[in-house]
């Protein structure tokens, strides 16, 4: 019961402060574990929402000329699949994972700036709410997430509307992708400032910036590449926008503009966007790796350079979306150029997770096998990427499922692999509980199995003529099969994720105690309870080495007397 | 820790990619797919080559590093008499090696790609350059032959061994102009003037399809480039170079012929020249032909599908007899792709141009009459 | 600042007491300014797509928080 005191030794009862209650507590919280949780609880959410769309596209596609969606539905669903698995799914999972562990592993007390990371969390919750709400309108966006113009404008050349809705897209559809935009940019630019302040002034003392652990080392690029990217994708929103509602004519040909305008404008944005969306995966991976191979990672400092190499390539690379739009030659032999050089620092990192792995002596609990499963299949999706670059190849399979299958390889086989790896690995240190090591097992499977059925036949698919983004197909080209067996491999990796949801309601009901380092690992979010206490640390801890908890509980073989870093 | 689900993963290690190299290679045996791995033309073949080239290189390396990593989880997985690994960090001369030599192997890929891009379109042709200005629309392609002086839709023919320049234009919204058998793709972007080209080196029939998402109705964009002999190309272009017949055969087709013209008829939105064109680019008083916003009718009679494709067009299945009452009728609806369409466009292509009064079975029939007769 | 390697020993019954006031203490002030601009940034920018009510509404909401925020005591 609250009580107010009003002299000595005499109490009153009185109200309770909305501070006080439980929904208060979440909504007036600063505290970074607690915004981390409702990132990664939103996110989820989200994922499912995604997921569902995921299943009706393949239902769709599973036969040709199927009916289950009519295309105006199916291009809502095809649009807000993507704009929900990036925007509502990934990056805010990612910034939550983020959230929480970067303070803990930095030894820090909160982030830098706890209300401006509270803000992050809501806007996406309002974002989120507000972009998803446009289907109970009827009106979701449906000119793709990518959102090309001039469909995407609201009248055509030489006209005041859109006539017979054929010319572009009548509707507020792709307002509320555009406002939507640019709340989570909002949002984006916010937790960016904030990890760059705290990762670069609240680290714990002796820890220099080459003794932070690799997850945070990613989380730093990711931020900065935010920073520098979401301008470019919130000028071309504002653009669509000023087209649409105030007459404006930056896309439209007919009057002087121009819709490559937008492509160059929003793909300086996408590029670096899609190595925010992995970055982070790449963090956790090397965190999980080392700690169940019980050895160091391999090559810390080449992994954490590559990703700064990453970092400013990202930026290089944008036109490599747009080789079949009649660049100029020389152009594109320059993006060629700079996206078989950002192979090579990602080609390292893979090999440095490799030779983190042998020699190891290897337990197979279920961030591992994440972790394993992540290696195998980005594998895939940086070599059929790789393929991409070759640019006559890629003008026969631009636009085809050859690239769906490249981008599911590295999202799916990559990011959502790698955030599961981190969600079971951080599981038993936010609750307390660890999570059910053979559904853990179960679902891993499915996921290995789901991805490849699903994804790999989309290859094929490509190479066969197939184009993205169709409702549907004749039966007479030789796609049925391949559509359907990769509809089956949607529906296995559904199930992968009842499994889970199964498994994190049982864990959190009756789970195994976690204890405060189940894992036996090396970093410092570690070293505090399960869940830790508000204050993090009762002493901010001095680091003197890469693995300064390991240093803790081996100091006769600590990393800090072996090596000098 | 024993994991019962791990044993024979070595054994997986190896089947899987066997069986999805072999799926790849089967399915890339095209069974009627329009292949980028059955290149018809000297375009289509460098692409299929690189692919070829792309296939064996990435299986090496996915071999090679996933090998080394399921080696290791199978070597070094965890037992019970296992010690404490060495706490090795890195290694610089290991990292310096695998950096130094997939990069010199990138670039020799990189001047390959570079080398084969600019030389794409040098190939050996037969005779002049055949120049077609390809347009985009919402969703059907038109094909507007420049020096022969006449426009088609659905189909393009071309001669073998012939090098083909495609102009590509859009007045509406991006498309992409992509006929996998013979040319990677190339965007059709409204205010650009973009080309493709290319040439075919085998007669046949190839499917292509629009590959930009471009609304409502993307999926049912494509048409058929027909590769020809040089003789039965040139015999085609005459015929489609004549005006339409000014008196089609059959009571059925007049009155077909009668309903184009009709007040609120088809002539509003389709050209035919000698009716309500004068020629391919002017209606008859002398305004431009592109006001008109569906395909041009001359001779549809003799095309293989309708709409963009979206159903086939095939007289043997649109077989006009005279019903009990002495009226024209489709002796087999259902199997008639035209008797649909003209039955109700929107419920077929739901969202696309052409929006009709209800037509009766009779005027279903007279039309497709007419229609067949415009060879 | 010399620390040693950041031992923690057990806490006494005294310091348990202490870690207590520790919790309330040394953890980040609440405060309901953040939820409060991000709903009225989402007013606004609804109000884009909706009425332009909504959108000056939203306006005005927005300066207020941002007010309530930068005034706030943290």
């Amino acid at each position: 019961m609250a009580t107010r005191t009003i002299t000595e030794g005499v109490t009153i009862a009185r109200r309770r402060r909305l501070s006080e209650t439980y929904i208060g507590e979440w909504i007036m919280t600063t505290d970074h574990k607690k915004i981390g949780v409702m990132y990664i609880v939103t996110a989820f959410f989200f994922f499912l929402v995604g997921g569902v769309d995921a299943l009706l596209i393949r239902t769709q596609l599973a036969v040709p000329n199927g009916k289950v969606l009519t295309p105006e539905v199916y291009n809502q669903i095809f649009t807000m699949h993507a704009v929900t698995m990036i925007f509502l799914f990934i990056m805010p999972m990612l910034t939550g994972l983020g959230n929480y562990v970067v303070p803990l592993m930095i030894g820090a007390r909160d982030m830098a700036f706890p209300r401006l990371n509270a803000f992050g969390y809501w806007i996406i919750l309002f974002g989120g709410l507000f972009l998803t709400s446009s289907f109970l309108f009827g009106a979701a966006p449906n000119a793709g997430w990518f959102a090309y113009a001039p469909l995407t404008e609201l009248s055509g050349p030489g006209t005041t509307s859109c006539g017979n809705a054929v010319m572009c897209t009548p509707g507020p559809n792709m307002d509320f992708w555009a406002l939507g935009i640019l709340m989570l940019g909002i949002s984006s630019i916010s937790a960016s400032i904030n990890f760059v302040v705290t990762i670069l002034k609240l680290r714990a003392p002796g820890m220099s910036i080459n003794r932070m652990p690799l997850f945070t080392w990613m989380t730093l690029i990711t931020a900065f590449l935010l920073l520098f990217a979401i301008p470019s994708v919130t000028m071309a929103s504002i653009l669509i926008l000023l087209d649409r509602h105030l007459g404006t004519h930056f896309y439209q040909a007919g009057f002087g503009g121009d819709p490559l305008l937008w492509q160059h404008l929003f793909w300086s944005f996408g590029h670096p966007e899609v190595y925010i969306l992995i970055l982070p995966a790449f963090g956790i991976i090397s965190e999980v790796l080392p700690v169940f191979a019980r050895k160091p990672i391999f090559g810390y400092t080449f992994i954490a350079w590559s990703g700064v190499a990453i970092g400013f390539l990202s930026f290089t690379v944008w036109a490599h979306h747009m080789f079949a739009v009649g660049l100029p030659l020389v152009a594109q032999a320059f993006f060629a150029t700079s996206t078989t050089l950002i192979a090579i620092p990602t080609a390292v990192k893979i090999f440095n997770w490799v030779g983190t792995v042998y020699g190891g002596k290897l337990s197979f609990k279920a961030p591992m096998l994440f972790a394993l499963g992540f290696i195998a299949m980005f594998l895939i999706g940086g070599l059929n990427g790789a393929a991409l670059a070759i640019v006559p190849f890629d003008y026969q399979v631009t636009d085809t499922y050859f690239v769906v299958s490249h981008l599911h390889y590295v999202l799916f086989g990559g990011s959502v692999f790698g955030i599961f790896a981190g969600i079971f690995y951080w599981f038993p240190k936010i609750t307390g509980k660890l999570l059910n090591e053979r559904l853990g097992q179960v679902q891993f499977w499915l996921m290995l199995i789901g991805v490849n059925v699903t994804f790999f036949p989309m290859h094929i698919m490509g190479l066969l003529g197939m184009p993205r983004r169709i409702y549907t197909y004749p039966g007479n080209l030789g796609w049925n099969e391949l559509n359907l067996i990769a509809t089956i491999g949607a529906f296995t990796l559904g199930i992968a994720f009842l499994v889970f949801l199964w498994n994190f309601v049982i864990t959190l009901r009756s789970g195994k105690e976690a204890g405060t380092d189940p894992w036996n690992a090396f970093t410092l979010e570690w070293d505090t309870e399960s869940p830790p206490k508000p204050y993090n640390f009762l002493e901010v801890p001095t680091v003197r080495s890469r693995r300064p908890f390991y240093d803790k509980k081996n100091p006769e073989t600590a990393d800090w007397k072996s090596v000098t870093h | 820790m024993r994991m019962p689900l791990f044993r024979g993963m070595k054994r997986w290690g190896v089947l899987l990619p066997v069986l999805l190299l072999s799926s790849l290679l089967l399915a890339a045996c095209g069974e009627n797919s329009p292949s980028i791995l059955n290149p018809a033309g000297p375009v289509a073949l460098k692409e299929s080559n690189l692919f070829w080239f792309i296939l064996v290189v990435a299986t090496i390396v996915f071999v090679v590093v996933e090998g080394l990593l399921l080696y290791s989880i199978v070597r070094f997985r965890e037992r019970p008499n296992s010690t404490q690994p060495t706490q090795i960090h890195g290694n610089t001369t290991v990292e310096i090696i695998w950096t130094i030599v997939p990069s010199i192997f990138l670039f020799v890929v990189l001047v390959g790609t570079i080398y084969t891009m600019f030389g794409l379109t040098s190939f050996s042709s037969t005779g002049r350059p055949l120049q077609v200005r390809v347009v985009g629309h919402q969703w059907w392609w038109e094909f507007d032959y420049l020096n022969e002086n006449f426009v088609t839709a659905d189909e393009m023919h071309i001669p073998v061994g012939t090098r083909v320049e495609a102009q590509l234009q859009s007045n509406n919204v991006i498309h992409s102009f992509w006929v996998p058998e013979l040319f990677g793709k190339t965007d059709v972007i409204p205010g650009h003037n973009n080309m493709s080209v290319f040439q075919a080196d085998r007669i046949g029939e190839y499917r292509a399809q629009c590959t930009e998402f471009c609304g409502l109705q993307h999926a049912h964009m494509n048409f058929y480039v027909v590769v020809q002999s040089q003789d039965d190309y040139n015999a085609w272009v005459t015929s489609q170079q004549q005006a339409a017949a000014s008196n089609p055969a059959g009571q059925a087709a007049l009155a077909g012929r009668t309903l184009f013209v009709g007040s609120g008829g088809c002539q509003g939105c389709h050209g035919i020249v000698g009716v309500n064109l004068q020629d391919y680019h002017h209606l008859k008083g002398g305004s431009d032909a592109s006001i008109l916003v569906g395909p041009n009718l001359t001779h549809f009679g003799s095309r293989r599908q309708i709409a963009g494709g979206v159903l086939p067009w095939d007289p043997a299945s649109c077989v006009v007899v005279t019903g009990s009452d002495g009226q024209p009728k489709i002796e087999n609806p259902g199997s008639c792709g035209l008797y649909q369409w003209l039955k109700d466009p929107q419920a077929v292509k739901p969202g696309n141009d052409m929006n009709i009064r209800p037509l009766s079975d009779t005027e279903i029939a007279q039309l497709i009459a007419y229609l067949e007769s415009l060879t | 600042m010399a620390e040693d390697q950041g031992q923690r020993k057990q806490p006494s019954k005294k310091q348990k007491a202490s870690n207590e006031a520790l919790d309330q203490f040394i953890k980040p002030k609440q405060s309901y300014w953040p939820f409060a601009l991000a709903a009225s940034l989402t007013i606004t920018l609804a109000g884009v797509i909706s009425h332009p009510i909504v959108l000056w509404v939203g306006v005005a909401l927005v300066v207020v928080s941002l007010a309530g925020w930068g005034l706030e005591r943290h």
